[in-house]
C-alpha cells in the first residue's frame, strides 16, 4: 500500500484501501500517524486515510528523509514516502534543534499542527511543541530524566553524548543482475529465472501480508477478550463493594440501636 | 422482647448463610457448565486452555481503586464488629 503519485497505481491502491475492514483501516492509519477511532465510522476513517495519503504525495521526500536523519531512525535512502511516514509516526522526540526547515514543516504537517509555512521557524517549533498532549510531555520528561540518570551511571559524566554522522541502512543489492543471469544460464533460462524470482517475491510478499493481517486479527480478538474479562471482574468487584457498603450501613444502624438500648 | 433482638447479628448471620449458599450453588453450576463445554471437543479444549491463560494474565492494577475501596470497607466493617463486641 505504498503511496505512489502515478495515476493508475494510485487508483488501484485507493480501491484496495476502501475494501479494508474498519480495524485494518485503523491499524493502517495508526501506522501513518493518524489517531483513529472505531466510532468514526468507515467513511470517515477512509476519508482521513486518503487525506493522509494525499499529504504524503504533497510532501517532499527529501524533507521526510531530513526528519528520519534528525531522529536517527534506521532507514534506507531509497525508502518510499510511506515507509518514511511510518517511521516518522513513531518519533516522539521534541528537541527540534538540528532539524532542517523543510523537515520541520513536514513533521508539523504530519503531526497535524495548524500553522502557516511562512511563519518564522521559532513560531513553527512552538506550534509543534504546543501540540504535544500534557501527559505525553510529562512521560517524555520522566523518560528523559531516567535516561540521563542511567546514562550518567553507565557512561560516566562526559560519555555517551556525542553522536556520530548518520548513516543510512545499506541498500539491498544482493540480487544478481539480468545480464549476469543471462550470461550464466542463457537468454531463456536467465529471463525465466528472473520472472520466477519476481513471482516468488510477489507471493512471499503477499503471504507475509496475509500473515500480518492474521496476526493483527488475533491480537484484536485477544485485546477484546481481555477487555471483556476486565469488565466482568470489575462487575464482580462492584457487587462485593455494594454488599460490603450495605453491611456497613446496617452495622452502623445496629451500633446506634445498641447504644440507645444500653 | 424487642430489646433482646440482636439486629446486626441476625442480619450478619442471614447474609452469611444466604450469600454462602447462593455463591456455592451459582459457582458450582457455572463451573460445571464451563468444564462440560471445554471437555466437549478438542477445539473447545484449546479454548479452555486459552481462557485459563487469559485469566492468569489478569493484572491487578486496573482494579486497584476498587480493591482499595473493598479493603477500606472491610476495615470499617471490622471496626464496627469490634465496637459491637465491646458494647456487649
Amino acid at each position: 500500500m505504498d503511496v505512489d503519485p502515478s495515476g493508475g497505481e494510485a487508483a488501484k491502491r485507493s480501491v484496495a484501501i476502501s475494501e479494508l475492514p474498519v480495524d485494518e483501516l485503523i491499524e493502517y492509519g495508526g501506522q501513518l500517524g493518524l489517531a483513529l477511532d472505531r466510532r468514526m465510522g468507515h467513511g470517515e476513517l477512509l476519508r482521513r486515510v486518503r487525506e493522509r495519503q494525499e499529504l504524503l504525495v504533497e510532501l517532499d521526500r527529501e524533507a521526510l528523509l531530513d526528519v528520519v536523519v534528525w531522529a536517527r531512525r534506521p532507514v534506507r535512502q531509497s525508502s518510499s514516502k510511506e515507509q518514511l511516514a511510518k517511521e516518522i509516526a513513531s518519533i516522539r522526540k521534541m528537541d527540534l534543534s538540528g532539524l532542517s526547515d523543510r523537515g520541520l514543516n513536514a513533521l508539523a504537517r504530519l503531526r497535524g499542527v495548524d500553522f502557516d509555512p511562512r511563519w518564522p521557524r521559532e513560531a513553527v517549533e512552538k506550534a509543534v511543541r504546543s501540540q504535544e498532549p500534557f501527559w505525553q510531555r510529562v512521560a517524555r520528561k520522566r523518560r528523559q530524566m531516567v535516561g540521563s540518570l542511567i546514562s550518567k551511571l553507565i557512561d560516566g559524566d562526559g560519555g555517551g553524548n556525542e553522536a556520530g554522522e548518520y548513516k543510512f541502512l545499506p541498500e539491498d543489492r544482493n540480487a544478481p543482475s539480468l545480464r549476469d543471469q543471462i550470461a550464466e544460464e542463457g537468454v531463456v533460462g536467465g529471463i525465466a529465472r528472473r520472472l520466477r524470482g519476481a513471482a516468488d517475491d510477489y507471493v512471499r510478499e503477499k503471504l507475509d501480508e496475509i500473515e500480518r493481517r492474521i496476526d493483527r486479527k488475533l491480537d484484536e480478538i485477544d485485546r477484546r477478550l481481555g477487555e471483556w474479562r476486565d469488565r466482568e471482574i470489575a462487575n464482580r468487584l462492584r457487587i462485593i463493594k455494594i454488599t460490603l457498603a450495605a453491611s456497613v450501613i446496617v452495622a452502623l444502624l445496629s451500633l446506634g440501636y445498641d447504644l440507645i438500648k444500653s | 422482647m424487642l430489646a433482646d433482638v440482636q439486629i446486626f447479628a441476625t442480619y450478619r448471620w442471614l447474609l452469611a448463610i444466604a450469600c454462602t449458599i447462593y455463591t456455592v450453588i451459582v459457582t458450582g453450576q457455572s463451573l460445571r457448565g464451563w468444564l462440560a463445554f471445554f471437555a466437549s471437543s478438542r477445539r473447545h479444549a484449546v479454548l479452555g486452555r486459552y481462557t485459563l491463560a487469559l485469566l492468569l494474565r489478569t493484572r491487578l492494577r486496573p482494579f486497584a481503586w476498587e480493591l482499595t475501596q473493598i479493603v477500606a470497607l472491610l476495615m470499617v466493617l471490622g471496626t464496627l464488629i469490634y465496637a459491637h463486641e465491646w458494647l456487649e
